[in-house]
């Protein structure tokens, strides 16, 4: 068995092989701490979520018609069409409504 | 090394068919690994903001991937390790060498003393993985801060699981030259383990 070969059978857990040579147990140990020295690189939750904002932002800057379809956002997309729509349809309705009882309101004739 | 256990595994495959629904559920994808592909993009980089562009590239190549992407029981992070790496090469111009400036959160209940110490180390550290030849240090950034194993660290650098355990030797031994003993801490954890 090579020594790379038993370095990888330490690295995975096998204390015979850890502990058949200092020289494999050395390089487990400075694995180990360069393990922790990578998992201690955290970013802030400030960063975390500008590089989150720019991911999404390349993501739909092209092809979005398709990435809408892809994620079936397209039909929600079609439902907030649908609904501003008739939102804007029933302001519409209601604006006329008011401007029709100032039409026929004593008072707005007055002034 | 904690590779993923099999329940890990199953559960990543359940969180990425639910972002293939819906992409707001990508984000716990997102918060598991953005710090590892961070890390590993700034370490072959050595440029906080190649790091933080490269690092949105891959996740937005990811979430563009999504409904394509095909779950093959590895972890998502050896996917994104790939097209990170890829993004790195694309872009690859020889950098000089700028002084590391690890954006740490710091541990409020920590010795403060004790805590400078200990980030000292680890800039040490990863200054040592960052001056290693590149074949050796996506392996051991692959190996050591993906968690990843040989057969999917040969398949992200498109080498044989032989050539990754030859890689991991070499890089070890030279970090062991170059850095020496660790610190008292991590022999403790090593030997209680």
């Amino acid at each position: 068995m090579s020594v790379e070969d038993r370095l990888d059978a330490a690295l995975t857990g096998d204390m015979v092989a850890f502990a058949a040579s200092p020289e494999v147990s050395g390089l487990v140990a400075t694995g180990d701490e360069v393990g922790g020295a990578l998992a201690a690189w955290a970013l802030d939750p400030m960063q975390r979520a500008q590089i989150y904002a720019a991911a999404l932002a390349i993501a739909d800057a092209s092809g979005f018609g398709d990435r809408l379809r892809a994620f079936g956002l397209d039909r929600r997309v079609q439902a907030i069409a649908g609904g501003t729509v008739v939102t804007l349809a029933a302001a519409a309705a209601v604006s006329v409504a008011i401007a029709r009882g100032r039409r026929h309101d004593p008072a707005s004739l007055i002034a | 090394m904690a590779h993923r256990s099999a329940a890990e595994l199953e559960e990543e495959r359940l969180e990425i068919l639910a972002a293939q629904r819906d992409r707001a559920a990508f984000a716990p994808l997102y918060e598991r690994y953005v710090d590892q592909i961070h890390a590993y993009v700034y370490t072959l980089t050595h440029d906080m903001e190649q790091a933080d562009d490269v690092t949105a590239a891959t996740f937005a190549k990811a979430m563009e991937e999504l409904p394509r992407f095909e779950w093959r029981g590895v972890p998502y992070s050896a996917w994104l390790y790939r097209v990170a790496g890829n993004l790195v090469s694309r872009e690859r111009r020889r950098p000089g060498w700028i002084e590391l400036e690890p954006r740490m959160l710091p541990d409020a209940a920590a010795d403060p003393a004790l805590h400078a110490e200990e980030n000292d180390r680890a800039d040490e550290v990863r200054a040592a993985v960052a001056g290693l030849p590149n074949d050796q240090r996506q392996a051991i950034l692959l190996r050591f801060g993906g968690d990843l194993r040989n057969r999917e660290i040969a398949e992200i650098m498109g080498r044989s699981e032989g050539a990754v355990k030859l890689l991991t030797f070499r890089a070890l031994t030279s970090l062991r030259r170059r850095l020496g003993a660790p610190m008292p801490a991590e022999r403790l954890s090593r030997s209680g383990s």
